[in-house]
């Protein structure tokens, strides 16, 4: 269970998150959508506290996994990072092989044991549904795949570390429609082992893959609510005027 | 096994010193040479020749001989470095040619200084006949810093946006003439850092003047470019190593550190001052 | 007037032209010299079979080194070196006539009454023509001779020595050595410019460094004379503090505002996006810097080594000053050895125009040209391939 507690954050001046109460559910897909600019991405970083490699950034308020405070000092950021795994919006994978790259967290948090490195990469290229594409070639430069199958391979490298918790920015934006629905897929089949968080702002995509969706704008989690509901009979009329496309 | 942590705080430790001990190295040079040349330096010290076989007086004559192969070399690569960089920009296009020139730019600025050496010896002194002189030493300095040249005068053209060239073509001006009254006087401040860093390069050259211009010993200041003369960077070479009584030419060799030091220090001070000032002034625009 | 710049576009490629072609039509002028001291001639006894010699053996027969003819394909016969003044100790001034002409007859007939001669003459008092001498015919200097010769004896007599290789071995054992040490500590420097430093540290010590990049090689070089070789000599107790070890220590510094330039654009080229795929991935930042900044920077990085190695091969002056000059082959660290530069700088200004001496350096200097153009196309290649990666 993720929770956000009167979370306010700042980019120096710039107020870009504005007193936010959130709870996601185990084992749930949620979504956040909004116009660009709006802070979705910024709030889905704070939960991997990636937002703390931007210099002049300030938090406010308190961030929970499973009941823990997330930015308590006594908690490592490394340690936090494992169990929240993140995808981004452009596939980035590492100039590494196809294995080394899904490899690559396991061997940066200690595993040595060669045998359980190789089953944890099939295992997460399978959850990725991209192992039977490249088990010939697992040796091969992950730069050798397409984006979409790199994208996927971002995601079998997000997996690889056992996290409980699945952050994606805007996973399909750089892809292709193909290559779009099957990540979608994925997301889909993962629900069942990961609570996934994924920022779009393809809003077909949020109601596809989603189960609850968040609406932000301007700073404010304007709505929140089943996706279902939320797309059928929006609360907020902000809501009904973003997803019928009266603006943004 | 040691802690993911651990190891960082090792590492992180270990760069922290390394950043430190690598710059405490650099600054104990620069500091060493100012703390001792710093005192020998007066009016007196710069304008006055060596006396006493060169274990008193002052490196006046040095500095005039610098002084002339500064102006030399720049009467030889500025003009030509600068023709040769709006060949390649303006004119070139970007095909196969513009390419090997680049590389052939690249490859004489990685030559050697000696090899310019044993090169002006041969062309210019033997070859041409000039014997040791300013002429034949500025051609060698001049050949020397001529890709630095070329290599700034490209940048600066090429920061001079495409609409100008176009702007000012559209107006029925030819090529030429819109390389003259538009690129030319945009890109000048910038062209002129070409210039001062070369002249840095050139005071401190000391392996292509060796056979070519430079003198052991010559109080009298030149009266003609055929005339060889003393140079700052020879001069510290010979008092540091051969002159005839190492210990009391010690004090006159830190001066002479000392002034190059500062000529260097002075022109890239200049140099980054223009960029950034006239830098600025360029986007503006 | 655009005909001119046309021209001007090739004036680099005009320059290395011209370098090329005066660099090897000297240097290559060595391999028509002859092997004896130009002026000189070798004569023997007539019945010697033995018709040239290599400049090798000539210096090593005027050395004693060679004492048999046997060892040079000739007869068992001791040999015995004869240098023409020796004549002086038998004949006086007046016996010898007013303007010596009577040398040549003197020295025949000495060479004619000893078979293991081998007599060194100046060309004009040759005794030609005379029976029981014999003239060896002067070997032209080989490249064997030039690239494969262990010692450098440019001004011996009868038979000056060309060998390159105690300066080759001295440059090379002074850049990597030099290279060895600036390596870790400019990686070094750069990781933590590029990685660790506050943004304030960075933008003061940036240009400090690259400042340094431009002091002139002669400060360094005075630098290294008064403070690093007294310094050497006292904490390692050597006769002399002039060494290999302070010439690579020197290049070292010499080379770091390179190395940590170089390495430091290339590790803050790596693309945030992979610094921060890893960093979610529970690395820590360390572990990010050396699996993926590193790596990624890898072409980048050898070409700043690359490049700090082409600096070191031609630096000069610097090392003229402080690696002591002697031309053996180096065997430790801790000796005096010679850099081809060092060479050419030492000895063109002594070494006559033309003169076999004159080519040979022209010949170090043809060396020297290959490989720094070698080292500057490795380095574009290296480049080039890092700026093709991440597509």
């Amino acid at each position: 269970m993720i929770e956000a507690k009167n979370v306010n954050f700042y980019y120096g001046d710039f107020h870009a998150l504005k007193d936010i109460n959130m709870t996601m559910e185990t084992n749930t897909v949620t979504a956040f959508i909004g116009p660009s600019g709006c802070g979705k991405s910024t709030f889905l970083r704070l939960f991997n506290r990636m937002n703390d490699l931007i210099p002049g950034t300030r938090l406010e308020g308190q961030c929970l996994i499973d009941g823990e405070d997330i930015y308590a000092k006594s908690l490592r950021v490394d340690d936090l990072r494992k169990r929240v795994g993140m995808v981004f919006q452009k596939p980035n994978p590492f100039p590494k092989s196809i294995f080394e790259n899904v490899a690559y967290g396991l061997r940066v948090n200690g595993v040595k044991d060669r045998a359980f490195i190789a089953q944890r990469v099939e295992e997460s290229l399978r959850g990725a549904a991209l192992w039977d594409e490249v088990k010939d070639k697992l040796k091969k430069s992950a730069f050798e795949l397409s984006g979409g199958q790199q994208q996927r391979l971002c995601i079998a490298r997000a997996l690889a570390v056992s996290p409980s918790i699945l952050l994606m920015d805007e996973p399909a934006s750089a892809l292709d429609p193909i290559s779009t629905s099957k990540v979608e897929e994925l997301i889909h089949s993962l629900k069942k082992d990961y609570t996934i968080v994924i920022v779009t702002h393809n809003m077909q995509q949020a109601a596809r893959v989603s189960d609850k969706t968040g609406f932000f704008m301007l700073g404010e989690l304007v709505e929140y609510n089943d996706t279902k509901k939320m797309f059928l009979n929006p609360d907020k009329v902000q809501t009904q005027n973003y997803i019928t496309g009266r603006f943004g | 096994m040691m802690s993911k942590k651990t190891s960082q705080n090792i590492a992180f430790w270990v760069f922290r010193i390394l950043g430190l001990v690598v710059v405490a190295i650099l600054f104990w040079i620069l500091g060493f040479i100012i703390y001792h040349g710093a005192g020998v330096i007066n009016w007196k010290f710069l304008t006055t020749a060596p006396t006493d076989g060169m274990t008193g007086g002052g490196i006046f004559p040095a500095i005039v001989g610098t002084f002339c192969l500064i102006v030399g070399s720049m009467v030889v690569a500025f003009p030509l470095g600068v023709m040769s960089a709006i060949y390649t920009t303006e004119y070139a296009g970007n095909g196969k040619l513009v390419r090997f020139i680049r590389i052939m730019t690249n490859n004489l600025g990685s030559i050697p200084s000696i090899i310019f050496g044993l090169f002006g010896m041969a062309l210019f002194v033997n070859a041409l006949g000039f014997g040791d002189s300013i002429i034949a030493g500025s051609f060698t300095l001049g050949l020397l810093v001529l890709p630095l040249v070329i290599r700034t005068t490209e940048e600066a053209l090429k920061a001079i946006p495409d609409s100008f060239r176009t702007g000012s073509l559209a107006l029925g001006a030819t090529k030429l003439q819109t390389i003259r009254r538009v690129i030319l006087p945009m890109a000048f401040p910038n062209i002129t850092t070409g210039l001062i860093l070369s002249i840095g390069r050139v005071s401190g050259e000391t392996a292509p003047i060796l056979f070519t211009v430079a003198a052991y010993f010559l109080p009298k200041l030149p009266t003609s470019i055929y005339d060889q003369v003393m140079a700052l960077p020879y001069h510290l070479y010979v008092i540091a190593t051969s002159g005839t009584d190492l210990e009391a030419t010690r004090p006159i060799a830190y001066g002479t550190a000392l002034v190059l030091i500062i000529i260097v220090l002075l022109m890239n001070l200049l140099a980054s001052f223009l960029r950034r000032h006239f830098g600025k002034k360029v986007k503006t625009n | 007037m655009e005909g001119i710049l046309t021209v001007s576009g090739a004036v680099t490629t005009i320059t290395i032209l011209l370098i090329v072609v005066f660099l090897f039509r000297e240097g290559f002028g060595l391999f028509k010299s002859p092997a004896v001291e130009r002026g000189y001639l070798l004569c023997v006894n007539g019945d010697n079979p033995v018709r040239h010699l290599g400049p090798k053996d000539i210096k090593e027969v005027f050395d004693w080194e060679i004492t048999d003819w046997s060892e040079l394909g000739g007869p068992n016969e001791e040999i015995v070196p004869y240098r023409f003044e020796q004549i002086f100790d038998v004949y006086s001034d007046e016996e010898l006539g007013e303007d010596y002409e009577l040398l040549p007859e003197k020295l025949g007939e000495v060479i004619a009454s000893t078979p293991g001669i081998i007599a060194f003459i100046p060309e004009q008092y040759v005794p030609e023509g005379m029976d029981g001498v014999k003239i060896l015919r002067s070997d032209k200097i080989t490249p064997a001779d030039f690239f494969g010769g262990r010692e450098w004896l440019p001004t011996a007599t009868p038979a000056p020595q060309f060998g390159v290789l105690p300066l080759i071995m001295g440059t090379l054992w002074v850049s990597l050595f030099a290279i060895l040490i600036a390596l870790p500590l400019g990686l070094g420097v750069a990781i933590y410019l590029s990685e660790l430093a506050g943004e304030r540290m960075r933008k003061i010590l940036k240009p400090t460094i690259e400042l340094l990049a431009g002091i002139p090689s002669v400060v360094y070089g005075f630098f290294g004379l008064v403070v690093l070789v007294p310094l050497i000599q006292k904490t390692f107790s050597l006769p002399v503090g002039e060494t290999a070890f302070a010439g690579s220590v020197i290049l070292a510094i010499m080379a770091l505002p390179t190395i940590i330039t170089v390495a430091e654009d290339a590790m803050r080229n790596t693309p945030r996006a992979m610094r921060e795929a890893s960093l979610a991935l529970g690395a820590t930042h360390w572990q990010t810097i050396y699996r993926v900044v590193i790596p990624y920077a890898g072409s980048g990085i050898s070409a700043a080594v690359v490049l700090g190695i082409g600096r070191a091969i031609g630096e000069t002056m610097a090392v003229l000053m402080v690696t002591g000059n002697a031309a053996v082959m180096p065997h430790s660290l801790f000796e005096p050895v010679r850099t081809i530069p060092a060479t050419i700088a030492a000895e063109l200004g002594e070494a006559p125009v033309g003169g076999a001496h004159y080519q040979a350096l022209f010949m170090l200097g043809c060396i020297l040209f290959v490989i720094t153009m070698i080292i500057s196309v490795t380095a574009e290649a290296i480049s080039k391939r890092q700026s093709n990666k991440g597509l």
